[in-house]
């Protein structure tokens, strides 16, 4: 019966109940306590909350070292994002205040990857998504304090390479997705 | 001693955390556009929180207090750009323009 391979045998979606156990988890400890009206209360939020949500169609594997590099970076570059923006707001200069749209292409259209270095741009230095765009792959960034565009993109490309390394799409990769 | 040393460090914290958050506000005033001010309303308000929970966690009287607040912390930080990223949004489709003279506009809407 398994003689003829699945088109992506690695990728299958994991199972709605981890999502479900994972949300109540979360469910429980923002009530700070274990009770029957959290668990009952929980059972309604966790269902409509998937009923609602999209299933997502990719799994991705976590690169342990790699998401910590990627968490110690991103801490980082809030502070400096943060000092930065505050210099902008404590004496606002034409050069700091220079502003522009860059359009800078993803290399992968992979959704969390995606999410994740959207966010990651927002909180960094000088930049804030505005939109993203999925054929091509790109986000639109706005930049505050800009210089060269071009150094935009080389940030984007550098952050987005993180982001991959420390979680990687499973079968979405040319190498693991084979017709084998 | 330690304890001396947690408050110190909690003291630092909530002072850091309150000082982003006015500067946060200070801008809301002293940006030129919508886009500006949303820069300002992410990254230090951002900050401002992450420093003023882990302040919080740090005096947290349990560790179920404290995973409480870094669970919180972590939500925070993966819904304000998503809050952020959509008022962007809403005001790049609106049509505005950055009001910086010399802009540079890439996108393929115009």
């Amino acid at each position: 019966m398994t003689a003829t391979a699945p088109p992506r045998p690695t990728a299958r979606p994991r199972p709605r109940w981890v999502q479900a156990v994972f949300l109540m988890a979360v469910w429980c400890t923002l009530w700070g306590e274990v009770t029957w009206a959290n668990l009952l209360s929980g059972v309604v939020v966790v269902t409509v909350a998937l009923a609602w949500c999209p299933r997502p169609d990719r799994r991705h594997r976590v690169h342990p070292i790699a998401a910590v590099r990627f968490g110690v970076t991103f801490l980082w570059l809030l502070v400096t994002s943060s000092i930065a923006v505050a210099a902008t707001v404590i004496r606002p200069t034409p050069g700091r205040l220079r502003a522009g749209v860059v359009l800078c292409p993803l290399s992968t259209d992979d959704p969390l990857v995606a999410t994740i270095v959207a966010d990651a741009i927002t909180l960094t230095p000088g930049t804030l998504t505005l939109d993203v765009h999925e054929q091509p792959p790109a986000v639109e960034v706005h930049v505050l304090g800009l210089g060269d565009p071009d150094e935009v993109r080389a940030d984007v490309a550098g952050l987005e390479r993180l982001v991959l390394d420390a979680v990687t799409p499973i079968g979405a990769d040319p190498t693991t997705d084979g017709a084998s | 001693m330690i304890e001396v040393a947690r408050d110190v460090l909690a003291g630092t914290l909530v002072v850091a955390g309150a000082l982003l958050a006015l500067i946060a506000a200070v801008g809301m005033f002293r940006m030129p556009d919508v886009y500006a001010r949303i820069h300002v309303a992410t990254k230090p308000a951002t900050l401002s929180l992450v420093a003023t929970l882990a302040a919080a966690a740090v005096r947290a009287p349990s560790w179920g207090t404290a995973a409480l607040l870094v669970l919180a912390l972590l939500l925070q930080l993966w819904t304000i750009p998503a809050a952020s990223h959509l008022i962007g949004r809403a005001t790049r489709r609106s049509g505005l323009p950055p009001a910086s003279p010399d802009a540079v506009d890439e996108s393929p809407g115009g």
